[in-house]
């Protein structure tokens, strides 16, 4: 091998072959290899995958509420059926009467709202 | 003998709604430049059964992508684009798989090619396509692009992505990488 070879001295023509009849073929042989196209065209969204941007929307929306939960704290309770809380009830019930005797005290001419109420 | 081949006729029918004139448009293009396209690839990848493989894959990525061209490209340009892209991918996947670095991928390669029933160059090509070989994958193909097929640098800057200038230097490189390569017993 000549140890100094350059590039132009190199000839340009085509080092490769193909079989036999390859180019007569070849056309023929890609357009045969094509998938069907259509199909990608044709293809409908399965329920599932319609279904996903709800079901995270959904999800998201849950997250976002029990995160409010965890963080603030749950909404006071007015449930009344708790004794606690009947009595709390009663307290301010009392007070409200009390302020009204007070009022009708100090103003006895005004109307007397609570002269039939029993307590 | 191909046959005429009127890119905005070709185009027209292949962006049309009818599927058969659209087939009838892709066989055209298959026919012009499948020829073309696989000497391109064959020069990259050097043996003929990747090439042929590369080549069917080259185009039915253009089949299934063909809505995509819009011309604002020769249409030859965007075919070369994804055979050398094809090309690069399968080089890099092929050194990975059989985990070599550039300089064991030469020595891989060139003793395919020395073997192969379809290179009948003489000794200095041999040597060439060595020489070519320790190039990396890109500036194989700005190489190739340039050498052999004679592109003009504005052609090859719209299919590799790279500026003009950058491609002139990377050429530059190519050939003084190759001809000290070829210096060397």
């Amino acid at each position: 091998m000549n140890s100094a070879l350059k590039l132009e001295e190199i000839k340009k023509t085509n080092p490769f072959k193909v079989p036999e009849g390859y180019f007569e073929n070849l056309t023929t042989h890609i357009l045969s290899q094509l998938p069907e196209k259509n199909e990608k065209e044709i293809r409908t969204p399965s329920l599932w995958e319609r279904m996903q941007p709800w079901v995270y929307m959904a999800a998201m929306f849950t997250g976002i509420m029990l995160m409010v939960r965890l963080f603030v704290g749950s909404p006071p309770n007015l449930d009344l059926n708790s004794s606690a809380d009947i009595e709390a009830f009663y307290q301010y019930y009392e007070e409200q009467l009390t302020g009204n005797l007070y009022h009708e005290t100090l103003f006895p001419d005004d109307t007397a709202l609570l002269e039939d109420d029993e307590y | 003998m191909k046959q005429l081949f009127n890119e905005t006729e070709i185009l027209k029918d292949l962006h049309s709604e009818d599927p058969l004139l659209q087939r009838k448009a892709f066989e055209q293009i298959v026919n012009f430049f499948s020829e073309r396209l696989y000497w391109q690839i064959r020069k990259m990848v050097l043996s003929h059964d990747d090439a042929n493989d590369l080549l069917q894959n080259t185009f039915i990525k253009v089949w299934m992508n063909m809505e995509l061209f819009r011309g604002e490209s020769k249409l030859s340009t965007w075919l070369y684009k994804i055979a050398v892209n094809e090309s690069i991918t399968f080089l890099n996947k092929q050194r990975q798989q059989n985990n070599l670095s550039l300089d064991n991928e030469n020595v891989f390669v060139a003793a395919k090619l020395e073997a192969d029933e379809y290179f009948d160059g003489d000794a200095a090509q041999l040597k060439l396509q060595k020489a070519i070989l320790t190039l990396p994958e890109k500036q194989r193909a700005v190489f190739n692009l340039r050498y052999f097929e004679e592109m003009p640098y504005e052609e090859m800057s719209e299919i590799t992505g790279t500026s003009a200038g950058a491609l002139k230097a990377s050429y530059h490189h190519a050939t003084k990488k190759i001809e000290d390569f070829l210096n060397r017993d």
